[in-house]
């Protein structure tokens, strides 16, 4: 029948590096390398392990399932996190922990703000009525909206690569928390205040939308568009943000101008401020804007049917 | 000075046993500490669980299949069928409950009916097939951590204290920062799983090393039926990460087919409806059919023979198994493609000696939970269930009584022990090495066993023991994360354990179930239903045996061939 | 050969960086393009009307597509989130049958109707993909002079990668403009990352941070001038520029650039066509570096200071 192997390109040998850094004893980070034979269908985890075993060497990695279930492999391979059970091993590897984690030993990062953050959140379905007993009334419908969210396994990659995430003290929870959040958000059975969560706890509107979470994240869920984007409509609710506040000031901007009018949305978002006054100085210098901008701007012809059609559309 | 924690109740290992025992030993009031060798919840084969088990009592021709399925095909009748009766009873009331209520979806269908796998005996799924172990684990994690129950994650206790007559706690290494201390408990339960890396191949991960039957050897505790040793047979063969994951023989959701078995010449061997109707876990069947390939020269133990889901509709197996996801990422399809496969020594029957009503031990104070007990071969309900019986009964008993001191010299020992191979140099084998010879003599062993192997690799186990362990030698002596020191720990639980795993072989004079001897190839339920029990005492090893009684399903033969019978 | 587009300036093109719109327009006229600018479009957005409603999002770039689709042809984007909108409604109008309907009878009222007839492109494909290199080449005529020129790309026309697929992240294509123009690619750590803006006016420090970051390396790779295809990607690095400096405690003034502004440039356009004067961060280095004073008129053009 068919065969099983069907690579025939596969190289004969694969280059490691390996970062090697024990916060105990070194000053500062080394790499070691190492060449270790390619196995059919080899995974990068398959080379560390054959560094370790084969090789004996001791230094620190971590995994626990090798199938892509337990999340506790990821590294970064030449740059980018990849769960290292999961990604094929590249004929030059180089291999470190992943960024923006404290490092315990060698590959081995801390999972313990996650953790922190996490409970934080009640992540569990939070029930105010009386759980109805076994099996409770539920279709697949119902919680059809967060089938890709079910399949996370907190490998942390997109935590590791979220740029806002890296900024000291953001105060932002970032992608695997908001998809841990929004998959509680999408059950019916949940009555937490998961809107009050995710715009301030979680400060889901600090979110980019760069789609680096979802360029690395192994299983392939839609972060932005099925965590992300449903949890900001619900924080939108929370009209003391300033995130919910910008996203009104923009919508009302554009129904009542036809276009949107930046100075007025950053004036409404943020308040008369020290930064936004020296920025609209600096703009209105170069012709970018006039510096009445925020309080008055002309509507433009169509603005009227724009409105007309907006409050048809986003009333279905 | 060392460290002491103070607890009612102390539960070792974070699989569906410990996290459940946890949390109904909290129930009940007793202040409870967990230790896990690995994540919480994100280690142990309890994150492998594909399905869970329905038990129903409302259709009597399911039950009756269920009840035949448990005694017969997956404990071959070494269970404990009391024991049987009541977890069949918490199945039905209390599982499925308990985790619906933290949030599990269990699949349902359009019109809000359960999903189930439609076979003789029912399974459920939480989301598909594939992914049911990972979100069970994780709802109980989150929910011990809302608790604020002290859990100490990455760390490995390495020994059962005890104060002469009853265990009060035990000692722990914590590898990630190598901090040594005592956890002294009025009741420790042991909760460390049954499948462990423990042969070349094995569904069993990189920290299961069988440390609770290792402890429960050194500190004198009952072990039954450690020979018979679970091996599956449709898993993955390349890459070698790959090789827990495990192409289903057993029934499969939204189809009434399962994966197939073919030899070398593309021959099909084994599928369960045709050969094992009755078992939803088929393994010691497909392991007897393979063994008769592998006679003939048309498959090997670790290859040259394929399995697969071709003869069903791909959209099927998309819709529901996890796993299709392996055929993508190999670039195959899975409609039409066939991976090759591997043996992996896979889940433990036996284990500590207990009384199932209570998950007692033969020691006073020691608990066992889960896979790490003898008398039922587990699986995640089950295994929920031990966690249940055990974290009450401490609980209760730990509530009653006083605290026993622990013996600070022991403490001492264990310390010196732990310490002792923090030895750098060049001048001796590295710890992985003894690891992989251990996992190496097992694997040869095997699945086909006689008098003079079990014999050769007592020999060689006992040579990695005397020569190899002495001699060990890490790279670095730092106490964060140190590989080669839990690497050196491992070796000397591993070693206790196989020992253990092969002289219980060796006392078994018939072949049973996943067990198989050559020159007893005979099943013997008159002499051999039985408990196998053996137990170290001063370096000296005892053995005996104790009857199982059959009071709800007694065996059909009380002999018979052992490749004519299907259990 | 004449190519005619729709064309979708966004809001940006129209106020803050209205120097995009007067480029993209004179760079297009040189090429022979005809972008027939949409009458009274409205808004893709941004981030904002998908953080409130997706019937809403789905709505106004339905709307948009719908008016394109009256032109017959393609419609060029050229801010990398409006792109991204736009690609995205289309994808889903196109494949989503009952969203279609609902965007339709919301569009009935003015007598649009979305039909899924065309496709949505940024203009930095238009000159890399539809004129190509050849016809780009040809028409240089103030080479860079190998002017150190760091591409940054913005988010929303590489990502995600169920529009974009897996290598939308290295697309080369402004790398390849930069080295047809004559110019030099700088290679730095920043090139496909985020700029920071949808972030900006909810915490200001975390953005110019982000991009802070993001120049420093340019500038500590060599750059002159940082060329981006998103003007809110250009917001934030010149408006906020002096900020990043203030944080950073390390002048950087390095000008930024549009691809059409760079285009312009080496295809012989005035500085005044191309509305250099308006930015933050005055673009006199770079000017000086491809000799603009001499070809043109003997004379660096008057910039503000
Ligand atoms: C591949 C595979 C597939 C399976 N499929 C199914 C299925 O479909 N359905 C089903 O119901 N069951 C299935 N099972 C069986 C089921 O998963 C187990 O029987 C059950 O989960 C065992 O749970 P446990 O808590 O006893 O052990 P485990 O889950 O193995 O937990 C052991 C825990 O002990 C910890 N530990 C180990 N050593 C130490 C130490 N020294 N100190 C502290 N902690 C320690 C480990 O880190 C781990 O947390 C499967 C098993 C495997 C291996
Ligand atoms: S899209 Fe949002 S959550 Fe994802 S990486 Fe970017 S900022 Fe972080
Ligand atoms: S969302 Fe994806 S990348 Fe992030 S933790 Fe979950 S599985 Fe990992
Ligand atoms: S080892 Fe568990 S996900 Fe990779």
């Amino acid at each position: 029948m068919s065969p099983s192997l069907k690579q025939t390109t596969e190289p004969d040998k694969v280059r490691l590096r390996i970062y090697r850094f024990d916060p105990a004893i070194d000053r500062a980070p080394r790499y070691d390398s190492y060449e270790v034979p390619h196995t059919p269908r080899m995974r990068i985890m398959d080379a560390l392990d054959y560094v370790h075993e084969t090789l004996a060497v001791d230094f620190g990695y971590r995994w626990l399932c090798g199938s892509k279930k337990c999340g506790t492999c990821a590294v970064n391979v030449n740059g980018s996190p990849k769960l290292a059970c999961w990604e094929e091993a590249q004929p030059e590897m180089t291999i470190e922990p992943m960024d923006n984690m404290t490092v315990i030993r060698d590959l081995v990062t801390s999972r313990d703000p996650y953790e922190a953050f996490l409970a934080k959140l009640q992540p569990l379905v939070i029930r105010k009525r009386e759980y109805s007993g076994f099996p409770e009334p539920l279709t697949e419908a119902d919680v059809a909206s967060a089938v890709h969210l079910r399949d996370c396994i907190q490998c942390l990659a997109c935590q590791s690569v979220c740029p806002v995430l890296q900024q000291p003290d953001s105060g932002f929870a970032g992608p695997a928390l908001l998809v841990a959040l929004s998959e509680l958000s999408q059950d019916p059975r949940d009555e937490g205040d998961r809107a009050k969560m995710a715009a301030k706890e979680a400060q889901v509107f600090k979110c980019v939308s760069c789609y680096e979470c979802e360029r690395v994240c192994p299983v392939e869920i839609p972060i932005v568009g099925e965590a992300i984007e449903p949890l900001k409509r619900l924080a939108y609710r929370e009209k003391s943000t300033p995130g919910a506040r910008r996203a009104g000031a923009f919508l009302d901007s554009v129904k009542k101008l036809g276009y949107v009018n930046p100075s007025e949305v950053a004036l409404k978002t943020q308040g008369i401020t020290w930064n936004g006054l020296r920025l609209a100085f600096r703009m209105a210098l170069r012709g970018k804007i006039r510096l009445t901008d925020a309080l008055f701007k002309r509507p433009s012809p169509g603005a009227e049917t724009i409105k007309t059609t907006y409050d048809a559309g986003e009333s279905r | 000075m060392v460290d002491v924690l103070e607890t009612d109740v102390l539960v070792i290992g974070g699989g569906a046993a410990g996290t459940n025992a946890v949390l109904k030993a909290a129930d009940r009031g007793a202040k409870v500490t967990m230790v896990v060798k690995g994540l919480l919840g994100k280690s142990g084969c309890s994150i492998f669980a594909a399905f869970t088990p329905y038990f129903q009592k409302t259709d009597e021709e399911i039950r009756r299949n269920r009840w035949r399925f448990m005694i017969r095909y997956y404990n071959h009748y070494l269970a404990d069928q009391e024991y049987c009766a009541r977890m069949e009873d918490y199945m039905c009331t209390e599982f499925y409950p308990d985790l619906e209520r933290l949030g599990v979806y269990w699949r349902r269908d359009a019109e809000g009916r359960l999903e189930m796998v439609q076979a003789r005996t029912r399974s459920l799924v939480a989301h598909k097939q594939g992914a049911t172990g990972p979100i069970l684990m994780d709802k109980r994690r989150r929910e011990i951590f809302r608790r604020g129950i002290p859990v100490y994650e990455e760390c490995a206790v390495t020994s059962l204290l005890t104060n002469g007559e009853r265990v009060v706690g035990a000692t722990v290494l914590d590898y990630r920062r190598g901090r040594f201390f005592v956890i002294h408990a009025k009741n420790t339960i042991l909760a460390t799983g049954h499948s462990d890396y423990l042969a070349t191949r094995a569904t069993g991960t990189r920290e299961q090393s069988a440390d609770g039957i290792a402890m429960a050897v050194r500190t004198g505790a009952e072990l039954a039926n450690l020979e018979i040793q679970w091996w599956h047979v449709s898993d993955v063969l390349e890459p070698k990460s790959w090789m827990r994951y495990h192409l289903y023989p057993n029934p499969l959701m939204g189809t009434l087919e399962t994966s197939r078995l073919y030899n070398s010449q593309g021959e099909m061997f084994y599928e369960q409806k045709t050969h094992s109707p009755g078992a939803a876990a088929p393994y010691t069947e497909q392991l007897r059919r393979l063994a008769l390939e592998v006679a003939a020269g048309r498959a090997r133990w670790d290859g040259g023979y394929h399995s697969g889901y071709d003869h069903i509709r791909a959209e099927t197996i998309n819709t529901y198994q996890h796993q299709a996801k392996v055929w993508s990422k190999l670039g195959l399809d899975v409609g039409k493609d066939r991976i090759e496969c591997g043996i992996t020594w896979h889940m433990r029957h036996g284990g500590l000696n207990v009384n199932a009503e209570r998950m007692e031990t033969s020691l006073p104070g020691l608990y066992a939970a889960g896979g790490v007990g003898c008398h039922y071969l587990g699986g995640f309900g089950p295994a929920s269930f031990d966690g249940k019986v055990a974290g009450e009964a401490a609980a209760d008993d730990a509530l009653a009584s006083g605290r026993k001191p622990f013996s600070q010299e022991a403490v001492a020992v264990e310390e010196k022990r732990v310490f002792g191979f923090l030895r750098a140099g060049s001048d001796g084998p590295r710890p992985i090495q003894a690891k992989l010879r251990i996992r190496q003599i097992m694997w040869d062993l095997g699945y086909v066993k006689n008098e003079r192997n079990m014999q050769a690799a007592l020999a060689a186990l006992q040579a990695v023991r005397e020569e190899t362990v002495p001699r060990l030698r890490l790279q670095s002596t730092t106490r964060n994360w140190n590989t080669g020191w839990m690497d050196a720990l491992d070796a000397c639980a591993m070693l206790d354990a196989c020992e253990a795993t092969v002289r219980s072989g060796l006392n078994r004079k018939e072949s049973r179930g996943p067990f198989y001897r050559e020159d007893y190839p005979y099943v013997d339920n008159e002499n051999w239903m039985c408990r196998n029990i053996v137990k170290r005492m001063n370096g000296e090893w005892q053995s005996r045996t104790q009857p199982i009684q059959a009071p709800y399903l007694p065996p059909e033969k009380s002999r018979e061939p052992f490749f004519e019978a299907d259990y | 050969m004449k190519r005619t587009y729709a064309y979708f300036p966004g809001c940006s093109a129209k106020s803050t960086c209205s120097e995009l719109d007067l480029s993209t327009h004179a760079v297009a006229a040189l090429f022979d393009v005809s972008l027939i600018e949409l009458e009274n479009p409205g808004c893709t957005g941004a981030r904002e009307f998908r953080a409130i409603s997706e019937q809403l999002h789905l709505t106004a770039n339905g709307r948009i597509l719908a008016l394109a689709e009256r032109n017959g042809c393609d419609l060029v984007a050229v801010c990398d989130t409006c792109l991204l909108n736009l690609t995205e409604t289309n994808r889903r109008l196109k494949e989503d049958s009952e969203a279609r309907d609902a965007v339709n009878r919301a569009l009935a009222a003015e007598g649009l109707v979305y039909r899924g007839a065309i496709e949505v492109k940024h203009f930095l494909w238009v000159l890399t993909e539809d004129l190509g290199e050849e016809s780009l080449r040809a028409r240089v005529v103030r080479p860079l002079r190998s002017l150190r020129a760091a591409p940054f790309y913005g988010c929303h026309i590489q990502r995600p990668k169920s529009i974009y697929g897996e290598d939308g992240e290295d697309a080369p294509a402004l790398d390849r403009l930069i080295n047809v123009l004559g110019g030099e690619v700088v290679r730095y750590a920043g090139a496909s990352k985020c700029c920071g803006f949808h972030v900006v006016n909810v915490d200001q420090k975390i953005a110019v941070r982000m991009s802070g970051s993001h120049l420093g390396n340019a500038v500590a790779g060599g750059a002159q001038c940082v060329v981006t295809p998103c003007p809110l990607c250009h917001t934030v690095f010149d408006a906020y520029q002096p900020s990043m400096e203030r944080q950073s405690r390390d002048p950087q003034a390095t000008p930024i650039l549009h691809v059409s502004q760079l285009v312009g440039l080496a295809i012989g356009l005035s500085t005044e066509a191309l509305g250099l004067s308006r930015h933050v961060v005055g673009c006199a280095d770079v000017l000086a570096h491809i000799g603009y004073s001499r070809d043109r008129t003997g004379a660096l053009p008057q910039l503000p200071a």
